[in-house]
């Protein structure tokens, strides 16, 4: 088990994002939260990164308590998360962008003098990465510049960059077309087994063909985990969250 | 080698450095010693507005307080000045490290805020030591102190000649300059500037974004306090009046005319200010509500300042050479 959250609580005044919320991730395996807007999908993923904080509860990565962890160091123990408000450096070139997480792997930046232009290495490593999610082409393109698709592409790219042990995926494939989508999950299917990925989606066909393991989060709470034939056919499931999809 | 002559901007920004540094000669050919002042007074100021700039065009912290470095910088040749002790190192030693000092323990503060917090804390950060200095009577309270003698450096610099003066402030703006060069693009310069985009993804990027900006704000305000040094030597006066707010907003003014985007841009938007001022008010004594105009016409209608311009115009130019570039 590598990630293990134990009833964590964060409420927004009067509004429970999370209650007493319990979820283990096992390793190498695809995990997948699904539920309706507003559950508290992206406020679980924040306090998994750190950037916001739990009223109480515990987040144990890698038998580690990392809960009074800040962001920046649970990077550094193998915690990287994308999101699902794109949030790349608009005005920075493609390469420029995976470079600052090549650059943040690397150790410290109280580094003032070398051009990181100057640095071969850095700069394979970082074109390896855009090819990889098929950004390759784009390597000097402004990242502000190119279509959603791409932005969010290299969104995820910024979060594999930093060769995680554990890959936060918030909604992957939001706002993209149909095509767009279907991309991102080969993309993401080519990293199945290797990598040990938490995904928040609303597409449920992505879902079921990515996850080994599914939970659904409704109102703070997971109401159910399983594998996609348990969760389908989990009444509780199909009553507050699916039923509504088919009916 | 000099590829970068092919852009507009470095070539205007190399006439302006090869104007300043032939500059004396024209003042003394021409003999208007008051120009050479005038000069002096631009470059030191330039040296403060591309500090500033390091931190607001590259980082992105709004301060409003920058001037209190001009003033501990100054006070820290008047000060000792006052006692009798006119060693150069030992005031530029000062100036460093007591400026250094003063932002490491307000920036530690301020950086805690954000936006508009962060603006006001500077302020009122400045606005204290201002405050501080106005209550000191043994130095001069509101009056402040006058400086019999420029820092001394054991013979090797004599600044009292007004010529040594200005080519020292200018080898140290250039030095500067390529330092800030260097920085921009290094590893550091890099993190500085995703922050100043983004430091929530910064910090999910994994970096420690308080203390790369509190390193930042440190490297800015020591380099303004070495301003002050010079601004102290130069005007051989020093008053509280120095940190006062309004000159804090006048460099805010400087790096936006200059544009903020580049390394050079403050420097011009420094010259600029200064003559503009210079020429109107010696034409009526309305000119402040004419320079007020002018400022406001800038910012509105002069996005990205004077390197803004240069940079577009160069683009316009490239694009009327090769008008289809079809591939
Ligand atoms: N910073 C915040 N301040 C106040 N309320 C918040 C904040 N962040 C989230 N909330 C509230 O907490 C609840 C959970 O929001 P969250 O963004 O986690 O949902 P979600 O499951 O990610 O939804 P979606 O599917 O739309 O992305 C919502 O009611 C939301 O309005
Ligand atoms: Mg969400």
């Amino acid at each position: 088990m590598i990630l293990k959250v134990e009833n964590l609580n964060k409420s927004f005044g009067g509004i429970l994002a999370s209650r007493n919320l319990d979820l283990q991730v096992e390793e190498h395996e695809v995990h997948a939260i699904v539920g309706p807007n507003g559950g508290g999908k992206t406020t679980l993923m924040a306090q998994l990164s750190g950037l916001s904080k739990p009223d109480s509860g515990k987040i144990l990565f890698k038998d580690r308590n990392i809960t009074p962890l800040s962001t920046h160091k649970r990077v550094h123990i193998g915690l990287a998360s994308s999101f699902q408000i794109t949030s790349i450096i608009q005005s920075m070139t493609m390469l420029d962008n995976i470079l600052l997480a090549v650059q943040s792997l690397q150790g410290h930046s109280y580094k003032f003098w070398a051009p990181v232009s100057g640095d071969a290495g850095m700069r394979e490593t970082a074109l390896n990465v855009l090819e990889n999610v098929g950004l390759g082409r784009q390597a000097d393109t402004v990242a502000g510049k190119s279509s959603h698709g791409e932005q969010r592409q290299l969104e995820i790219a910024m979060a594999l960059a930093l060769e995680p042990d554990l890959l936060l995926l918030d909604e992957p494939t939001s706002g993209m077309s149909k095509e767009e989508s279907g991309e991102m999950v080969r993309l993401l299917k080519k990293m199945k087994g290797e990598k040990t990925i938490l995904l928040i989606e609303h597409d449920l066909d992505a879902v079921f063909a990515l996850a080994d393991t599914t939970s659904v989060l409704v109102d703070g709470r997971i109401l159910a985990t399983g594998t996609a034939e348990q969760i389908r056919s989990n009444p509780k499931v199909q009553q507050a969250y699916l039923g509504e999809e088919t009916a | 080698m000099f590829k970068f002559l092919e852009n507009l901007p470095a070539r205007v920004y190399l006439a302006v450095t090869a104007l300043l540094a032939v500059a004396p000669l024209l003042v003394t050919l021409g003999s208007q010693p008051f120009y050479l002042d005038l000069l002096t007074r631009i470059l030191i100021l330039a040296i403060a507005a591309v500090s500033l700039n390091l931190i607001i065009g590259f980082g992105g912290m709004i301060s409003l307080g920058h001037a209190a470095f001009i003033g501990i910088g100054a006070y820290c040749v008047g000060i000792p000045a006052h006692y009798d002790i006119f060693n150069g190192f030992i005031h530029l030693g000062l100036a460093i490290s007591c400026s250094a000092a003063f932002a490491l323990i307000t920036g530690a503060i301020s950086l805690r805020t954000h936006g508009l917090y962060f603006i006001m804390i500077t302020l009122a950060f400045a606005q204290m030591l201002y405050f501080t200095f106005v209550s000191l009577d043994e130095y001069g309270a509101d009056d402040g102190l006058i400086i019999y003698q420029r820092s001394d450096f054991n013979g090797l610099l004599n600044l009292e000649n007004p010529t040594t003066l200005y080519y020292t402030v200018l080898v140290t703006l250039l030095g500067l300059l390529y330092l800030m060069h260097r920085l921009v693009h290094a590893r550091f310069g890099r993190v500085i500037i995703g922050c100043k985009h983004n430091e929530k993804r910064m910090q999910a990027l994994g970096f420690d974004t308080y203390r790369y900006k509190l390193t930042c704000y440190v490297i800015s305000g020591t380099i303004c306090g070495i301003a002050g040094f010079f601004l102290g030597n130069f005007t051989n006066f020093i008053s509280p009046e120095m940190m006062d707010w309004t000159h804090s907003g006048e460099l805010i003014f400087m790096i936006v005319i200059g544009g903020t985007a580049g390394i050079f841009g403050p420097v011009v938007g420094t010259a600029f200010f200064l003559l503009l001022e210079e020429m109107l008010s010696g034409l009526t004594q309305y000119w402040q509500l004419i320079f007020g105009l002018v400022l406001i016409l800038l910012v509105v209608f002069g996005k990205g300042g004077v390197h803004g311009l240069l940079v577009w115009a160069d683009t316009r130019q490239t694009a009327q050479a090769q008008p289809e570039n079809d591939s």
